[in-house]
């Protein structure tokens, strides 16, 4: 099923840009959303400036539902970690400028609001008295990651269709990698203006 | 030109704000607590050889923890029986001109409450009420010499459970000195 709705969607961007004409208009602004994240029951949405030839910034934000944990590749973490949403800036470099259809290499930030579940937390029993027990813990933490991919523009550069692979990291006061993930990885596709 | 710069360097600085991590909640499974004058050692300076001396102890299962208003139930949290902690007897010597290290024979150690545990420690146990950490034990004094209690490290600490926190306890005195602990044994 995803292999047909990609098929369609990439066949219908090709097919169109053969007949597109020339826009020489410079577009500035792009939003984008992955195509993959929905299968994962999650979603995410990007928007980025074009700021020089070649520079882009913007900043994304992804709410991930359960198939979003399917985007981990490591845990450290003796406790069930989860990443319910994330904002994430991001500084591209477009290899053969930022008005064409080119390699790209990113960094971006990630402030991400995650769950752990089993962690150790400190209730209130009905005595009024503290105790620490096994339970379901919010935190927010922030991290770092790259992305590398290939941006297509079709219908007169104004419909962007991207593949591009990332991977980021958490950072906690043990500042090891606790929840690598693939994240921004997936086809996207977007809109110019 | 300067507009893209700032742009770009605002960026940057967004970027390595996303560093911040932010943890209100803790989450840790080590948990340190303080606990002032819990130890208690009746010193009289001079002993007999022959005579015993005793060392109590005792804290409640519920303790304040910084940061927090209401008590902690430690043993709630820890599901610990009994705490451990270290008890040295330490001897001068003259050739080193200092106390230093000497073990305790099990038959010159007991535990009123409590037990006495190897490698150089003793537990303070949940009492019957359920309510306070007792521990008292007595140290038969067979020889002669100058003695010390090395009071310094009588920090506690709960048993290991993989589901439960640890906690250690940090002791500390309020007015006493090493000296307070040392003392003397003569025919």
């Amino acid at each position: 099923m995803i292999k047909k709705v990609l098929f369609f969607v990439i066949s219908a961007a090709i097919f169109s840009s053969c007949y597109a004409q020339e826009d020489t208009t410079l577009k500035r602004n792009q939003i984008s959303t992955n195509l993959i994240l929905p299968f994962l029951e999650s979603v995410d949405l990007s928007y980025e400036r074009t700021i020089a030839n070649k520079w882009a910034l913007g900043i994304a934000a992804a709410v991930y539902g359960e198939g979003g944990q399917d985007l981990a590749v490591s845990y450290t973490n003796e406790y069930d970690l989860t990443t319910t949403y994330e904002i994430m800036p991001f500084v591209r470099i477009y290899f053969q400028g930022a008005q064409n259809k080119s390699h790209f290499l990113e960094v971006f930030g990630s402030l991400s609001k995650m769950e752990e579940r089993g962690a150790f937390v400190r209730n209130t029993n009905e005595e009024g008295l503290g105790v620490y027990e096994r339970g379901l813990r919010d935190f927010t933490v922030g991290g770092l990651g790259i992305g590398y991919g290939y941006r297509f523009l079709f219908l007169e550069k104004k419909l962007v269709l991207e593949a591009q692979f990332g991977i980021r990291t958490n950072f906690d006061v043990d500042f090891f990698f606790l929840n690598a993930a693939l994240v921004r990885t997936g086809i996207k596709v977007g809109y110019r203006f | 030109m300067k507009t893209k710069k700032f742009i770009l360097l605002a960026g940057i600085g967004i970027l390595l704000q996303s560093c911040f991590s932010y943890d209100d909640e803790g989450g840790t499974r080590y948990v340190e607590l303080q606990l002032t004058d819990a130890f208690n050692f009746e010193n009289d300076k001079n002993y007999s050889v022959g005579d015993t001396i005793f060392v109590e102890l005792n804290f409640s299962r519920y303790l304040e923890e910084e940061g927090f208003s209401n008590l902690l139930d430690v043993y709630e949290s820890t599901d610990s029986e009994e705490f451990f902690y270290p008890l040295e007897l330490l001897k001068y010597s003259a050739i080193s001109d200092s106390y230093v290290f000497t073990e305790i024979a099990d038959r010159f150690i007991f535990a009123e409450k409590g037990t006495v545990e190897e490698f150089y420690g003793a537990t303070a146990r949940l009492n019957d009420a359920r309510d306070t950490y007792e521990s008292r034990i007595g140290i038969i004094l067979p020889e002669e010499g100058s003695y010390r209690l090395n009071s310094q490290f009588f920090d506690l600490q709960s048993k290991w459970n993989f589901d439960k926190v640890s906690i250690e306890i940090i002791h500390q005195f309020s007015d006493k000195t090493q000296e307070d602990f040392e003392f003397v044994v003569s025919d």
